[in-house]
């Protein structure tokens, strides 16, 4: 509803079309009613040509006639031999066309008949004849012109012509001249159908035709546009990135910051309420010549146009915008919530050569107001580092650059193969991007999610391709609570003997939500491992509560084992706890024997590094898996 | 498609010329009396159409289309030669050049009683019009 409204009042020339649409019927429609009267206009004019050369003719012998009979009337009453002589002569007159061609006189407010040519139907001089059009009649005597009758209730004639037969200047008689309906008639009987046909026909490609532009607009238009805040959409964009005339704007592109995280606690519904508030918040400062365009969740392209401000207005401009965003109280359910936002920004773009160089600017401007805090304005610097731009990145995610390496994950005591653990890489040539240069970049962005979706399609893959295999993958805590992730594990269940998740602690991470994601997942029948234990944001105390089946020991502290007293302890600490616990350690980051027989002498069973295998991709393991 | 549009274009179009029997209808309702008229006729056509009075030829105030006008009953005949000729036609009925023509003698239809309704005037003639002569001599 909100769509129509702001497309009809964004496109007012299609209501100015259905408008004229409307006048044009309505005009059509009272030219129908009067359809009689123009076909007998037009049926007059063709009937005048049809019968020029007979009107001339028929004008020269009345003359003559007339001429020659003195007093026309009373002598033809009186004279018959006159009357038979005339009648002759004007039946010379006829043609196939004619049916009755006669002379009537008036007396007192009748019609007589005083000739009469035809032979069949003769009437009688001093016959009255009542006419039906006395009116047209006595205007032909007063006026004396001649006048053509359409005849519609008179069966087998088209046409009567009268012509008046003036003597000295009087109106004395009238020469009657009934036409049969031929094929003149004909034609134009069927012609005005047809042209009625054809006119209607017209009128509904007319409404067929504005439908057709009017609906595709309105599509393009829905595509177009977001309906509750009537700003462009990504598609926008690139449908129409030749058009757009980048030169004339300063480019902006806005991040809400740490958003995933508003996701990830209240749902996408909720988040997606709150990206509608922060459009609505930010397209109240803009210009009616200023472009916003949503070009990902929560991310906004800003064209703000050159000529109505200045540099000095525009950098004012974007601070207010950055103040109202973060001066704005959020609320869901009883939550209430602040949000910042981070700007990267590109002035001179009138230097680019491409929207998408523009973009990829301001894209590394915008990585520069994140890592320095986020909540700021950055502008493109020449001097800044250059780094994968997310654009990239998202083409490389969608396409099969992205690959999973695979590292063994052994028995410590019989050395026998347990599990691969997968490692996201990407393969951009002969160059081998690994995940630590991209994922700080992609924390808390929608195309994090985006990642890890296609990072557990990959593997899913993997697995019904060879079912010898089993692989663990990494999600983080606020994956495992992002549904259309525990979606995807839930439709693939039949796996989860050989699929282990392996789940990554963070700091804002909510250990209630991520308890429900764990018990559905073990509903499911996956097996669940705590990555990186002993790093920063472990707890022993969650440990228990998440009811785990592995844990995995963080491979900075068993790197040190063997020369590091309080490293040495901690392992020891952690492998009691967890034999306590029935849970199976996994130790990583393995580079010596020293360190598996340290390990095995605490009881850990699992192990993986460098002493066993780097991780290779699937083509070059041993597909035996022993 | 083409053939009908052919056919549409080059038939011709046969129409017999009949009397116009609502027309006639009218015009004989439009026969003001003291009474209601009732007619007698073999013409079965014009009973069909409208709401004359029709009853038997005894019963009948008015004969229509009478080949033989009877003396004693007021008749409308079927020509205006018979008009002319039978003095107690009160009117006739015919056909002329594919027209319907209705003619009533005005002194006829008063010398009996009789009259007709306004809008029927144009119908109406005199009969000194039926006179050759008196419309010559009108005319001069």
């Amino acid at each position: 509803m909100n769509n129509r409204f702001n497309f009809f009042n964004n496109n007012r020339i299609y209501f100015y079309v259905i408008l004229a649409y409307m006048v044009l019927l309505l005009v059509l429609s009272n030219t129908y009613k009067n359809i009689e009267v123009y076909e007998n206009y037009i049926k007059r004019a063709l009937f005048n040509e049809a019968i020029g050369l007979l009107d001339d003719t028929s004008s020269n012998v009345l003359s003559k006639i007339v001429k020659k009979n003195g007093k026309f009337v009373p002598s033809n009453i009186e004279n018959k031999i006159l009357r038979d002589e005339n009648e002759k002569t004007l039946g010379l007159i006829k043609s196939k066309d004619i049916k009755s061609l006669y002379v009537l006189y008036l007396s007192g407010e009748n019609y007589f008949f005083l000739l009469d040519t035809d032979n069949e139907e003769y009437s009688s001089f001093n016959e009255v004849f009542i006419v039906e059009n006395s009116k047209v009649f006595n205007q032909v005597i007063k006026n004396q012109r001649k006048r053509i009758l359409i005849q519609e209730d008179v069966a087998e004639l088209s046409f009567t012509l009268l012509k008046p037969i003036v003597e000295k200047n009087k109106t004395v008689a009238l020469l009657v001249i009934d036409y049969t309906e031929n094929r003149l008639t004909a034609v134009l009987d069927v012609s005005v159908k047809v042209l009625s046909y054809l006119l209607i026909l017209v009128l509904i490609l007319i409404f067929l035709l504005i439908f057709y532009m009017i609906s595709t607009r309105y599509a393009k238009y829905t595509v177009y546009h977001n309906s509750e805040t009537n700003t462009l959409t990504r598609m926008y964009m690139i449908d129409n990135q030749q058009k757009i005339n980048f030169k004339k704007y300063y480019v902006a592109l806005a991040d809400i910051d740490f958003f995933k995280r508003v996701n990830n606690r209240h749902g996408q519904k909720n988040g997606d309420k709150v990206i509608t508030e922060i459009i609505k918040i930010i397209v109240t400062f803009l210009k009616r010549d200023d472009k916003f365009i949503q070009y990902s969740g929560e991310e906004f392209l800003l064209l703000l146009d050159k000529d109505t401000r200045t540099e000095k207005e525009l950098r004012k401009l974007l601070e207010e915008i950055k103040l109202a965003v973060y001066r704005a109280n959020f609320e869901i359910g009883d939550e209430k919530f602040n949000l910042s936002i981070s700007m990267g920004v590109l002035l001179n773009t009138e230097i680019q050569k491409s929207l998408q160089d523009v973009i990829h600017k301001a894209d590394t401007a915008l990585y520069e107001a994140k890592h320095n805090g986020r909540n700021r304005i950055s502008y493109f610097d020449i001097s800044q580092p250059k780094r994968l731009y997310r654009e990239k990145l998202k083409e490389m995610i969608e396409s099969d650059k992205l690959v999973c390496y695979y590292q063994p994950i052994r028995d410590l005591e019989t050395s026998a193969l347990h599990h691969y653990e997968a490692l996201l890489r990407i393969e951009d040539g002969d160059n081998i991007i690994f995940p630590d240069k991209i994922l700080p970049d992609l924390e808390d962005s929608y195309l994090y999610t985006h990642l890890t979706k296609r990072v557990i399609e990959f593997n899913i893959d993997m697995l019904r391709k060879d079912s010898k295999m089993s692989i663990s993958i990494n999600l983080s805590a606020d994956d495992l609570v992002n549904d259309a992730i525990l979606s995807i594990l839930a439709q693939n269940s039949d796996l989860s003997d050989r699929l282990l998740v392996e789940i990554l602690e963070n700091k804002s991470v909510d250990y209630k939500r991520v308890e429900l994601s764990i018990q559905k997942l073990k509903l499911f029948g996956y097996k669940i491992c705590i990555d990186d234990f002993g790093s920063g944001h472990s707890n022993l105390n969650h440990l228990l509560k998440l009811s785990i089946d592995f844990l995995k020991i963080d491979g900075s502290i068993i790197k040190e084992i063997h020369h590091d007293k309080r490293a040495y302890s901690l392992v020891k600490t952690f492998a009691s706890f967890c034999e306590q616990n029935d849970i199976e350690v996994i130790a990583e980051f393995i580079d010596n024997q020293e360190v598996v027989d340290i390990l095995k002498s605490f009881g850990v069973k699992f192990g993986q590094g460098w002493y066993f295998s780097k991780a290779e991709p699937y083509e070059a393991l041993d597909k035996k898996h022993e | 498609m083409k053939k009908i549009l052919l056919i549409l274009l080059f038939l011709p179009i046969f129409v017999f010329a009949e009397l116009d029997l609502a027309k006639v209808n009218k015009a004989l309702l439009g026969i003001k009396s003291n009474k209601t008229l009732s007619f007698y006729t073999t013409n079965n056509r014009i009973k069909l159409k409208g709401n004359l009075n029709f009853t038997s030829f005894k019963e009948a105030d008015i004969l229509l289309f009478s080949k033989k006008p009877d003396k004693k009953k007021l008749t409308i005949v079927d020509s205006y030669k018979s008009l002319k000729t039978h003095k107690n036609s009160i009117g006739a009925i015919y056909i002329r050049k594919g027209r319907t023509q209705i003619v009533f003698v005005q002194e006829r239809l008063e010398m009996n009683g009789l009259k007709l309704a306004s809008n029927f005037k144009k119908h109406l003639i005199h009969d000194w019009q039926l006179s050759a002569e008196a419309l010559l001599k009108n005319i001069k």
